[in-house]
């Protein structure tokens, strides 16, 4: 399949490097506070619940949901508009409590439900990166 | 209203300025810097200050006009206070106020010129895509550029949970142009915009149609704020900042801009849950004292939302509430957005709705609502009520 969106390469901040670097090997993987056990997303170097500093970054299932979209019309730029209208998912992991902006790259914006499952799959943008994708089909 | 409300808070605003407002890039011959002290030397002028009096300074949003550019620019011999609500884009209009008012009750600054100065055309266009920094590597390589693409995922939550329908969200769109068509400064004063057209309007970012989103406008306006006892002393209208503050849920974090990892029910609430409980505690107020609101109108949903965490109605409500006339300036209980707000007003990134709650207190709104003697002020992460003497 083609790339869903040609978007730029993420630019993480130092606390999300281990994300995209767990990302790189193909797997999707969230920051857990190492006392309290709580997931967190987007990381960040403290735990808001227990302020622990310690971390370990757990697997995702493979199965997560959709949360809520929104269908993008209007491309904000030139290299945007074959692609538009594309998809902006927030997919939701409730055995972590955490959710991820993303895409559900193989549905029609009708097709699209809050609430319906989704699969994880990946696709390599620009710099080789994969990113963390998402089928709606099957999911 | 004198009798109902205890508020403590003694700071006062006595004068508003305004530049003329144009759609973006309308205004190309004067820099935003210029737009900016045109509007705080008509704020002076209307307060009847003059310039050397005003010692603070406060903004919001990065505004570029920085303190030290605005001092020299206007002359102003003893600049003792310049503070800025921290990030938040928009979201910190009404703490700008709430830090001015702080100021002057602190006796850090004794006139704090409030202001907001916007020219899209010649500089960044808010609209357009560009890098976030809400929620860093995780929206750009989604496509997630543009303020309505990363807040239209909440109000298709809040849509999908409470049912609520286009004819009803369609309420806002329209309240806002009827209004506009009364207001000689509204940019869109002479389109009038019917339920048709705004049902047969293009998508932008679902749920978001075209008349859902404001505009993006070139201008500046500014606001005057003083303590009650100096407020006194001058020959204008005395209007009081009853409260006003900032903040979020605790949850909210980056918000519906950044990580959209806050509970549900934060989710769809529109960000004013915890801060309206505050205020109107603040003010000694309850919802129903409220005469009329100006709501931070970038996205239609979230007036919706914020009808309900100000207490208008109940959680899911807003849909119906509207639906019934309620907004409406004719008749609603609840006229908001007398100007014509950001839709249809200008978008100067939530100042002019303060100013215009200011001139429903002095009675000089060009949509009036009766004896108006509380407004409030309200958007996603920041509000104010404010009352007449």
């Amino acid at each position: 399949m083609s790339r869903y969106l040609p978007t730029p390469p993420p630019n993480p901040p130092m606390e999300a490097v281990p994300f995209w670097d767990w990302c790189r090997k193909r797997e999707l993987r969230f920051q857990q506070c190492s006392n309290c056990g709580r997931c967190r997303h987007h990381p960040a170097p403290y735990c808001r619940f227990c302020t622990s500093d310690q971390c370990q970054w757990v697997p995702a299932p493979e199965e997560a949901e959709l949360f809520s979209y929104t269908v993008i019309h209007n491309a904000v730029s030139e290299a945007l508009k074959a692609y538009v209208p594309y998809n902006i998912a927030v997919v939701a992991f409730p055995s972590l409590g955490v959710r991820l902006i993303s895409n559900v790259i193989d549905l029609e914006p009708s097709e699209l439900r809050i609430g319906m499952p989704l699969r994880l799959t990946w696709q390599e943008c620009d710099d080789g990166t994969p990113l963390p994708l998402f089928l709606g089909k099957n999911g | 209203m004198g009798d109902t409300v205890n508020a403590k808070s003694h700071a006062c605003i006595v004068g508003i300025g305004e530049t003329e407002y144009t759609r973006r890039g309308g205004i190309q011959g004067k820099s935003e810097l210029a737009l900016a002290c045109e509007a705080v030397i008509k704020a002076a002028q209307d307060a009847g200050i003059s310039l050397e009096e005003i010692d603070g300074l406060a903004s919001y949003a990065n505004d570029e006009s920085v303190p030290w550019l605005m001092q020299e620019a206007l002359g102003l011999p003893d600049l003792r206070s310049a503070t800025m609500a921290w990030g938040g884009g928009g979201g910190g209009c009404y703490a700008s106020i709430a830090q001015a008012a702080a100021a002057v009750e602190s006796g850090a600054a004794d006139y704090v010129a409030v202001f907001r100065s916007l020219c899209q055309g010649q500089r960044k266009r808010f609209g357009q895509g560009y890098a976030v920094p809400h929620s860093p590597g995780f929206l750009d390589p989604f496509g997630m550029f543009a303020p309505p693409f990363m807040l239209a995922p909440l109000a298709q939550r809040y849509k999908h949970d409470f049912g609520i329908r286009e004819e009803q969200v369609a309420e806002i769109a329209l309240n806002a142009r009827e209004n506009a068509a009364r207001n000689p400064r509204a940019v869109f004063k002479d389109r009038p915009l019917d339920l048709e057209t705004y049902l047969n309007s293009r998508m932008v970012a679902d749920p978001f149609r075209l008349y859902d989103c404001c505009q993006e406008n070139d201008g500046a306006c500014a606001l005057i704020i003083t303590t009650r006892e100096r407020a006194r002393d001058l020959d204008g209208p005395v209007i009081r900042i009853l409260a006003s503050g900032q903040g979020s849920e605790p949850g909210w974090g980056s918000g519906g801009l950044g990580s959209h990892n806050m509970p549900l029910e934060d989710y769809r609430a529109g960000g004013g849950s915890s801060l309206s409980k505050r205020l109107y505690a603040k003010a000694g107020i309850t919802p129903d004292d409220v005469d009329t609101a100006q709501f931070y109108d970038h996205f239609s949903y979230f007036v919706l939302m914020n009808l309900e965490s100000y207490g208008f109605c109940g959680r899911g409500e807003a849909g119906d509430f509207v639906a019934e006339g309620n907004i409406r300036w004719k008749g609603g209980k609840l006229p908001i957005n007398t100007s014509g707000g950001h839709m249809s007003e200008a978008y100067i990134h939530g100042l002019n709705l303060a100013v215009e709650g200011v001139r429903q207190l002095r009675g000089t709104s060009t949509s009036q609502v009766t004896d108006a003697g509380l407004c409030l002020l309200a958007n996603t992460a920041s509000a104010a009520i404010l009352g007449r003497e």
